[in-house]
């Protein structure tokens, strides 16, 4: 169905987001900023857009597809195999639960930041960019041409640069800003090869089409993919479908849709942060809170979730690429998970985890149960969003100390933050009936009677078992030791410790309802939300038995309720413990807090190394020698032909009159012959 | 009359004019050298128009007359300012514009 009230949803935030940055320019000099007129300016656009998409989504239950064609942006080509590349928005199953999401949380995060950064410099700035990145977001996930969903991808990562390195006059966030920045083009440049591997086989870039007979890569793929008898890509012969023309040409079909997968799968990694672009997660917390609710947690890192469930056509085309996305996402899941058991930091843990979390979606598009990572990223935004914002109030609270080995004991002092949080880590640690558990226990159940996967399925839904018991352990080791026990920051800071204002902690308390009760949503209950998304995205879900499903949840509760209290016998009960233990294992704890050393393995092996060729070769020896040595020899050229001109200029008359008539003598013979 | 006469006349004429206009070094020779060369010009025109019975060349002759006497105003005014500066007429002390 046409309609132009979808393009209201992005647009609306892109007109906040230019009135905003209108105002942060106008008064950048100023003393008094109009913060009233950009708060309801800021919170009002992202308010509107989420009255639409409750508007679309009813729509869409109703059976419509939206669509709405803005323009040809561009046609590439000669005449006869002319590309017309089209900007259009397409809202379907998917894309509106996407929508609910991201200006549902993404308001409630507007509303947040009235209180967290009242008082800010940036403030103006902040809700411009805010603004800004909910609009790209948004295009991401409206988009139904490839290069619409590009344009939002590179347009979530330039928002979360500006939005990390917001206090930018500090170096260091600075650092974050661009580390964050620089891995997730590495990650785009497999989406970028994967768009024009796709192109180059299939001609459109297209996802579904909006136009009547436009063509679009979801039919070309499943065509393709029908006429592939046998899919096991070792028999050669078995595709009889070979790739025609192009770069591909010769190339079998099933391996172009391996390969492209994989590409995509590449950006996926950047932008999601899974091994091995995870580094800039943590990082990011260098950002203010709201903008690490926001978008590290909620909505931009769950970008690479979405393209995989949105290609879904074509992942479910290749075993391998399947096989490779659940395997890093459980990898990933696994390896996150323990490095949030030794950070003091308290967003740090968070990041971790949301890596950790993003991991297990990926474990559950990879194993083909599309509908039931996207239900993951659906709970996880209002969890995690909680937890961060809980974070933030703390924060807050505490005057912007963030190490938890000085906090304890803020129940007492934050109660409202302290029971909404408590009500997050437990929806993160999966007990029942809060929504993390509907969600993660489906993705493991899937994980462990995956068809497609078989016995690597099981091995998944292992590795997915332990990440989920080290989940439970840090997130009450969080809660613990920031909320229990004594408090042991200073005198002086104890007396400031506060209750945020009205306008965070309503937030927080919203979500953490939502958090409670959004898994109503899930398997459990007759599952209307895989039902409805898997309208859009068909997965290939396993129907494993009751009595396993049954099983399995008992084992994950059971599990997660033991990890638990063995987070309350090592912070709680037994505070001189874990120093215990960190000394026993000093180099396993050392391993873990270092990350693994994987961010002093990319420092020494790639930014090194560029630093010293930048810097020793191409500053020193390309820029001064060889540019400004080019430059410089047109400047000596030009000073020489003017000394040899100069020969000329005797200043004496009669050179001057020999010169004329012996021009006059030429002249005269020229013309005559 | 023969007007080959006039024509080889008027080249002599320029000859000198151009001779002068080289090797003297007083400015006012120079410029008489230029008169010189001028009216020889003119004679070669009022010769060929005899030649070929065509008026046009006679106004040519009217217009470089008519030239010569602005142009010899003007050098001679700007010799004057020369002088008035240097001192002297000869040319070869007139290399200001050296370089």
């Amino acid at each position: 169905m046409e309609t132009g009230i979808i393009a209201l949803i992005p647009f609306l935030v892109l007109l906040g987001a230019v009135f905003n940055g209108t105002i942060a320019l106008l008064h950048a000099h100023d003393e008094e900023t109009p913060d009233c007129k950009v708060t309801w300016i800021g919170c009002f656009a992202p308010i509107l857009s989420f009255i639409f998409s409750c508007w679309s989504f009813c729509k869409v239950k109703g059976g419509a597809i939206l669509t709405c064609y803005l323009y040809n942006w561009f046609t590439a080509g000669d005449a006869g195999s002319a590309v017309a590349i089209d900007f259009a928005l397409r809202v379907d199953e998917l894309t509106s639960v996407m929508l609910l999401v991201v200006t549902g949380v993404g308001s409630l995060i507007h509303i947040y930041s009235m209180g967290y950064m009242h008082g800010d410099k940036g403030y103006a700035r902040f809700y411009a960019y805010l603004n800004l990145f909910m609009f790209f977001m948004l295009m991401l996930v409206m988009g139904d041409s490839m290069v619409v969903l590009f344009l939002g991808w590179e347009g979530v990562g330039l928002a979360s640069y500006l939005l990390i390195s917001f206090w930018w006059e500090d170096g260091y966030k600075a650092d974050c800003g661009k580390k964050a920045f620089i891995v997730n083009r590495i990650g785009d440049l497999g989406f970028l090869l994967g768009m024009f591997a796709l192109f180059s086989v299939f001609g459109t870039l297209n996802i579904h089409g909006v136009k009547k007979d436009s063509p679009s890569l979801h039919e070309s793929v499943t065509a393709q993919a029908a006429k592939i008898e046998n899919r096991d890509v070792f028999r050669p012969n078995a595709d009889p479908e070979i790739v025609p023309h192009g770069v591909f040409k010769g190339w079998r079909y099933a391996n172009v849709f391996t390969l492209a997968a994989l590409l995509l799968f590449l950006g996926a990694c950047g932008k999601s942060a899974q091994i091995p672009l995870f580094v800039w997660l943590p990082d990011a917390m260098a950002g203010p809170t709201p903008v690490s609710a926001l978008i590290h947690a909620a909505t931009m890192v769950t970008a690479g979730v979405y393209m995989v469930a949105r290609m879904g056509f074509l992942y479910s085309q290749s075993t391998a690429a399947m096989a490779v996305v659940a395997c890093v996402g459980a990898l990933t899941a696994l390896i996150a998970a323990s490095m949030g058991l030794v950070q003091n930091d308290i967003k740090k843990v968070l990041a971790y985890s949301t890596v950790s979390q993003l991991g297990f979606m990926f474990i559950a598009v990879g194993v083909g149960a599309y509908s039931t990572g996207i239900f993951h990223l659906f709970t996880h935004a209002f969890f995690k969003a909680c937890l961060f914002l809980g974070a933030g109030s703390v924060i807050h609270g505490m005057h912007h100390e963030q190490d938890i080995r000085k906090m304890g004991g803020l129940k007492e002092f934050m109660p409202h933050t302290y029971w909404t949080f408590l009500l997050s880590s437990i929806a993160i640690a999966g007990i029942f009936p809060f929504a993390g558990f509907f969600s993660k226990d489906h993705i493991m159940l899937m994980a462990f009677s995956s068809n497609t996967l078989g016995h690597l399925g099981k091995f998944l839904w292992g590795v997915a078992f332990i990440a989920a018991g080290m989940t439970a352990f840090y997130m009450f080791r969080l809660v613990f030791l920031t909320f229990h026990g004594q408090c042991r920051a200073e005198r002086k800071v104890q007396h400031h410790i506060h209750e945020s204002p009205f306008s965070m902690v309503s937030v927080l308390w919203l979500l953490a309802i939502g958090s409670v009760l959004v898994g109503l949503f899930g398997r459990h209950h007759g599952d209307p939300f895989g039902a409805y998304v898997d309208q859009a995205v068909h997965g290939h879900e396993a129907h494993p038995s009751g009595s396993l499903a049954l099983l399995m949840a008992v084992a994950s509760v059971l599990w997660a309720l033991a990890w638990i209290l063995a987070a309350k016998h090592f912070y709680l009960d037994n505070p001189e413990k874990p120093k215990e233990v960190a000394e026993e294992y000093d180099q396993a704890y050392q391993l873990l807090n270092e990350k693994f050393y994987v961010d002093t393995l990319y420092d020494g092996g790639i930014v090194q190394p560029i630093w010293a060729a930048a810097k020793g070769f191409l500053f020193k020896i390309v820029d001064v020698k060889v540019i400004d040595g080019v430059i410089n020899a047109l400047g000596v050229f030009v000073r020489l032909v003017g000394e040899i001109l100069r020969i000329f200029h005797t200043g004496a008359v009669r050179t001057y009159v020999a010169f004329l008539l012996f021009g006059a003598i030429v002249f005269m013979w020229l013309m005559v012959s | 009359m023969d007007p080959k006469a006039y024509l080889t006349v008027a080249a002599i004429l320029f000859v000198l004019g151009v001779e002068g206009f080289i090797l003297r070094r007083n400015m006012i020779i120079i410029l008489m050298s230029v008169e010189l060369m001028l009216n020889a010009v003119n004679l070669t025109l009022v010769a060929f128009a005899r030649m070929n019975l065509d008026m046009d060349a006679h106004v040519v002759a009217f217009f470089v007359m008519a030239l010569a006497a602005a142009e010899s105003s003007v050098g001679l005014a700007i010799v004057i300012a020369v002088f008035r500066l240097k001192r002297t007429a000869n040319v070869d002390d007139m290399a200001i514009m050296k370089g």
